[in-house]
């Protein structure tokens, strides 16, 4: 048992186990994460035995990766434990006089007020000793004491560790899209957790829905903002860079001067609550619409269009090829830009909708050939085809999550990174001290960048 | 202005920095070739010139940022050319500072201006040089604190790297000091150290932003995917490093094995591990973004 203890308060330990997990995250690098074992066998992947075996494909919830983790935890609690107990009884352990006079890094001062000094500076007293004998040493400390700090950043990485945890079991995601005047249920409730298919296999019976956790979205408005960014004709050639570096060629603008760069996809939407409450929600990239434990996030959004070709309806959706009956080859939309442009002069324009159509022949189908831009109400002859642009919608694509995780990860992690930062660059002094026939013997001890022994050096000197 | 006349100035200021890039990228060159002399003739006075390089390197290169920062009214940060840039800069600032305390030790230089020229060039062959609003993924403040923090903390391992590099390869006996190249001594040595510990807490937050950012975007804080399990290893493997330089018997040469260890990580983390996954002959189903 004592043996045990030892292994696991060993820094050493630490330092194998991070190395051994560093090997397994490689590992994860380099198998295809998430991927079917039969798919993988199938792209020729080599190794089938051991990546079977050590579950190479999911190695971040293999028992493998799991047994690290939990040596992990071990390894630190037990760390923290031994720690801690030394901690609360710090005894600073005075150096013997002849070995601070004897020290290489002892400063030698002729002044009898170094204590009152050192009091000026913010040193406080520890601890002291006096000895019949020899000169009496006094310990003098300054600063937050580094090994609590330390102590503290490693209770975060343990609190961490916990809410990766938590969002592996609990957490799911799921995604929704929403077209105008058709309203959409979602649930907070997921049969699909990990803890849920654990229970599952454990034989307890889950229902399939639950009532008092469902939500229901419907769309108001999808908006696409674009900037004007500059388009210039900057070569790809290593050369022709070159040559613009040294003057011999002149950067140009391009013939179009600027391309639509979106700025914004922005959905608002209304929100009914499982307790009947109407709410105004809006959302953009970066700017999820959080309520109760829901949270509703921008992804993307879909395009359907009406056409007619030769005069018959045709419905698609930008970017899905199509056929028009009794022509070779396929069809394909690009994505129908509308919404506002803001100009760099200030202003701003509404965009008249306009795609691009494109065309696929049959034998070359990864090829595309652009016929010409169809604007909302134009049309375009190619290929022996009239395309008319009658009609469009926009759908907005979310994504929905619930994680009961993330709140302790994002503490934890404030508190790894805070404890880190003031140990790192804080400043620490200890000053061990003694007098002996009228001359002051000095150690000064510093932890973190920002402890300057110098200055320290000024104050008891000048 | 009208909308036409910004584009066209906006474009011939870039056409005027573009140009100071590259001169940048040559200063770090010639400062690569002197490193190299020194290197083989161990003449101080060449030494001497390769700091006093880099040292005028780092005046245009302020420059050059600060005409950036200007042109697009924003600091530069936003991309990879820009933040390329940025890396270089602050490697050869950390440096320098760094240097200062070391007097005669002028070797690391050389290492750093390879290393800043290479960002440089990769930077300028590879990456567009337009300053672009930022696309809405990109629009958010965690990932501006990410990008800067995560390329602060590279910048300082870069110099901790070459520092390791040049302790472990040229290190002489403290009696027959001064040494080849200047007075490499444990003094030196312990600067690893404390450049690892002061750049740890930025590429702890780098990775904490990064996450915090992809919660807000796409709700998943964490996906396993290459370029995150990197940043972890790299992450971890400083750790390592840190935890090593606490005991007795491995803070040497096994602290110094791990160092440059995490450096290659840093790379990795760059430029992925696609060439690994084709050694392997795993097929990647995944790809690689860098
Ligand atoms: C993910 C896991 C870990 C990380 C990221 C980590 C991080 C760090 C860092 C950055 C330091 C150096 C800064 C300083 O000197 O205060 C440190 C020091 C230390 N770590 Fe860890 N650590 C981890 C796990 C552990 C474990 C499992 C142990 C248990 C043995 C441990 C014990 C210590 C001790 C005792 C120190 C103090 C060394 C000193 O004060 O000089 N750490 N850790």
């Amino acid at each position: 048992m004592l043996m045990l203890y030892r292994l696991f308060s060993s820094l050493k330990t630490s330092v194998y186990v991070l190395s051994f997990i560093c090997v397994i995250f490689l590992i994860g690098t380099i198998f295809p994460q998430g991927e079917n074992i039969e798919d993988y066998i199938e792209a020729g992947g080599k190794y089938v035995s051991i990546v079977r075996a050590l579950d190479f494909l999911d190695i971040f919830m293999s028992p493998l990766f799991l047994f690290a983790v939990a040596v992990l935890l071990v390894n630190l609690a037990v760390c923290l434990y031994d720690r801690f107990r030394i901690f609360l009884k710090i005894k600073r352990t005075l150096i013997d006089f002849e070995r601070l006079k004897s020290h290489p890094a002892v400063l030698r001062f002729r002044k009898d007020d170094i204590e009152k000094r050192l009091g000026k500076a913010g040193f406080s007293f520890k601890t002291g000793m006096k000895d019949a004998a020899l000169p009496g040493i006094r310990i003098y400390e300054k600063g937050i004491q580094y090994w609590w700090l330390s102590w503290f950043y490693h209770v975060g990485i343990i609190l961490a560790i916990s809410g990766f945890f938590l969002t592996a079991l609990f957490a799911f995601e799921k995604d929704v899209l929403l077209y105008p005047g058709k309203p959409e249920t979602i649930s907070l409730y997921s049969k699909e957790t990990r803890w849920n298919k654990i229970l599952e296999k454990a034989g307890i019976e889950l229902q399939e829905k639950r009532a008092g956790d469902e939500y229901v979205l419907t769309l108001e408005e999808f908006r696409t903002e674009y900037y004007q960014g500059l388009k210039l004709d900057y070569p790809k050639a290593k050369l022709e860079r070159l040559a613009l570096g040294l003057g011999v060629k002149k950067l140009q603008l391009s013939e179009k001067q600027f391309s639509y760069m979106p700025k914004m996809w922005l959905t608002r939407f209304e929100v009914k609550a499982p307790d009947g409450r109407l709410l105004d929600a809006e959302l953009w990239v970066n700017k999820p619409f959080r309520t109760g434990g829901l949270t509703l996030y921008q992804m993307g959004y879909e395009q359907k269009a009406e056409l007619s070709a030769n005069g018959k309806l045709i419905d698609t959706e930008a970017r899905v090829p199509f056929h028009v009956k009794d022509v070779k080859g396929k069809f394909v939309l690009g994505t129908v830009k509308s919404g506002v442009l803001f100009r760099k002069d200030g202003t701003t324009e509404e965009i008249k909708p306009v795609t691009t159509v494109y065309y696929i022949p049959e034998e070359a189908p990864s090829s595309r050939e652009a016929l010409g831009e169809l604007s909302f109400g134009g049309k375009i002859n190619a290929k022996g085809v009239v395309f008319k642009f009658k009609d469009y919608k926009e759908g907005s694509y979310l994504s929905y999550r619930k994680d009961p995780g993330v709140r302790l990860v994002e503490i934890a992690c404030w508190f790894v990174f805070l404890g880190l930062f003031v140990r790192s660059l804080g400043a620490w002094y200890r000053v061990q001290y003694a007098v002996e026939n009228e001359v002051a013997y000095v150690l000064i001890s510093t932890r973190g960048i920002l402890a300057d022994k110098d200055r320290i050096i000024k104050k008891l000197e000048s | 202005m009208t909308s036409e006349e910004i584009l066209l100035r906006e474009a011939l200021l870039l056409g005027i920095e573009i140009k100071l890039f590259w001169f940048v990228a040559l200063l770090y060159g010639i400062c690569f070739i002197v490193g190299i002399a020194y290197l083989i003739s161990s003449n101080n006075d060449i030494g001497r010139k390769l700091t006093l390089g880099l040292r005028i390197t780092v005046v245009v290169h302020t420059i050059l940022i600060l005409f950036r920062t200007v042109e697009g009214m924003r600091p530069p940060f936003q991309n990879l050319y820009e933040t390329l840039s940025w890396f270089a800069w602050f490697a050869n600032a950390t440096y320098l500072y760094a240097q200062s305390r070391w007097r005669e030790v002028h070797l690391p230089g050389f290492i750093i201006s390879g290393i800043a020229m290479a960002a440089c060039l990769y930077s300028l062959f590879t990456r567009s040089p337009v300053i672009a609003p930022l696309p809405p993924a990109l629009q958010s403040p965690w990932y501006e604190a990410h990008v800067i923090t995560a390329f602060l903390a590279y910048a300082v391992f870069v110099v901790s790297f070459s520092v390791e590099v040049c302790y472990v390869r040229f290190k002489t006996p403290a009696e027959e000091c001064p040494g080849i190249f200047g007075h490499i001594d444990e003094d030196f040595h312990r600067w690893t150290h404390r450049l690892v510990l002061f750049g740890f807490p930025f590429l702890t937050f780098a990775v904490f932003s990064g996450a915090a950012w992809a919660n807000d975007a796409w709700g998943r804080y964490w996906s396993w995917d290459p370029k995150e399990t990197w940043s972890l290893i790299t992450w971890t493997v400083y750790a390592v490093y840190l935890h090593t330089k606490a005991i007795g018997k491995w803070k040497d040469t096994p602290a110094s094995v791990i160092n440059v260890l995490g450096f290659i990580c840093m790379i990795m983390t760059f430029l992925g591990v696609n060439w690994l996954v084709k050694l392997f002959g795993i097929p990647s189903l995944h790809a690689y973004a860098v």
